[in-house]
């Protein structure tokens, strides 16, 4: 229940984030949300590194808001932009990806009502967060294999990429099928 | 009991990998199963463990039928295996939601001590807070060892458990193996590594898809000749013995450890001196 609390709380926080019209405040809340990333002792470097990957997309969202409504609208947004990315930040660390399949399950607990199999989707989002990185790393692996082999990897010639990632998928999904069974997990 | 009753297995292309297997395992055994690649291993261990089918044939564990839905958690309670990638076993990202999903999944209690003591037996009691994603091939397996153990199965399977592991891990693995054995756990353990035959008490050889031989750990001295004929390679320290012999200086090992060897060796140069 403290996890649905949590969950929720957050996403009608993050909700009054898009209704506040202040730029004073929204900074304000930004340098408070660093603050509470330092003072928790969440990885705050990570958090910066993550940042700057998120960077071009802030930039760009505040140019094309810049050009269209002026350059103080167009850096409200970008300021917006990164309050949300920190209290995002924040709560992504303070959930594991077990708690919030979890959650999420208690929160289509209705669909059970349209005989949906919701412990099964919980347990879909649970390994689907947990193996992304994974998933993500691999496919990096891949690209490495190939170019190792030669091959410049460039846009057109991704397609070469797909296929090694698709059987990649096909065996980590038997895999994950076995270990399923292993670890006594019975369909239905 | 775990018994194979003509297990046989081919994949749907008609590819045979494994015929008419017959095998009985004891409680407290300690089993390995050797052969060269392709030689249908790994597919054993998974029939064994009751998560492949065989096309023909049946496997019990204490009798029950280890492919009736009806009993899929009595039988998953009873074998656990341990894969031999790391990565494949490993669902969640912390090491405790990971190893309670299993206890969840069987309705066993006791969750926290069962996780705390099963970290425990593998030295990995300050990583359950962890992501087992982050940690070595080594500490994962070994969590992945533990995640067997909560579950505190009758048998237990290791698919080549040591393949992807670095020598440090190795000895680590090699540890909970022997401290398991003492405890009279069932262990039932696929290997490429022919040392490792020698934490066992019998040797299933596997070739040309059928059980090839059986030995007895202390038969081994004896059966050298057919090992060498199946072009087995001799444990280091068999080979070493062997070779000490050869040269004139009898050995009557019992116990295969070097502590025992180099006890025999040095009590055997101090008579002469």
């Amino acid at each position: 229940m403290k996890n649905v609390i949590k969950f929720l709380s957050f996403i009608v926080y993050l909700v009054i984030l898009f209704y506040i019209k202040e730029l004073k405040i929204l900074l304000l809340l930004v340098l408070l949300h660093f603050s509470f990333i330092y003072v928790l002792k969440i990885n705050f470097r990570l958090a910066i590194k993550r940042l700057a990957w998120l960077l071009p997309f802030v930039i760009f969202t505040t140019g094309i808001n810049s050009i269209i409504s002026g350059y103080l609208y167009g850096i409200f947004i970008g300021v917006r932009l990164l309050a949300a990315y920190t209290i995002t930040y924040i709560f992504i660390n303070s959930i594991t990806t077990r708690e919030m399949a979890d959650t999420i399950g208690k929160l289509l607990f209705p669909l059970k009502m349209l005989q949906v199999d919701v412990e099964s989707i919980t347990l879909i989002i649970a390994i689907s967060l947990s193996i992304l990185p994974i998933m993500l790393e691999e496919i990096k692996q891949k690209k490495y294999a190939i170019e190792s082999k030669g091959m410049h990897l460039r846009w057109n010639h991704m397609l070469i990429l797909l296929k090694p990632i698709f059987i990649s998928i096909l065996n980590r999904t038997n895999e994950l099928e076995n270990a399923l069974i292993t670890k006594g997990y019975e369909e239905g | 009991m775990l018994e194979m009753n003509h297990v046989s297995f081919h994949y749907k292309d008609g590819k045979n990998i494994l015929e008419n297997i017959d095998l009985q395992i004891e409680q407290g055994e300690v089993v390995s199963i050797i052969g060269n690649n392709g030689e249908g291993k790994s597919t054993l261990a998974r029939i064994m463990a009751g998560i492949l089918k065989p096309t023909e044939g049946n496997v019990t564990i204490d009798g029950i039928n280890a492919y009736e839905k009806k009993h899929f958690k009595s039988i998953r309670k009873k074998v656990g295996i341990v894969f031999q990638n790391p990565e494949n076993q490993i669902l969640f990202n912390s090491v405790y939601d990971d190893m309670a999903f299993a206890l969840n999944n069987l309705a066993l209690t006791d969750q926290e001590n069962r996780i705390k003591d099963a970290l425990k037996k593998v030295g990995m009691e300050a990583y359950e807070k962890e992501n087992p994603f982050q940690l070595s091939l080594g500490q994962k397996q070994r969590i992945n060892i533990a995640s067997v153990l909560a579950v505190n199965p009758k048998y237990m399977i290791l698919d080549e458990p040591t393949t992807m592991i670095d020598a440090n891990g190795k000895q680590k693995i090699y540890s909970i193996m022997r401290n398991l054995k003492k405890e009279k756990q069932t262990i039932i353990f696929v290997t490429n590594h022919m040392n490792e035959i020698l934490l066992s008490n019998r040797i299933i050889i596997l070739k040309n898809k059928k059980i090839d031989h059986i030995i007895k750990r202390e038969e081994l001295f004896e059966k050298l000749e057919e090992l060498e004929k199946l072009h087995i390679q001799l444990p280091d320290m068999i080979q070493f013995v062997k070779l000490l012999q050869q040269g004139g200086v009898h050995i009557n090992l019992q116990e295969y450890t070097l502590e025992a060897l180099s006890k025999i060796i040095i009590g055997k140069i101090k008579n002469n001196n």
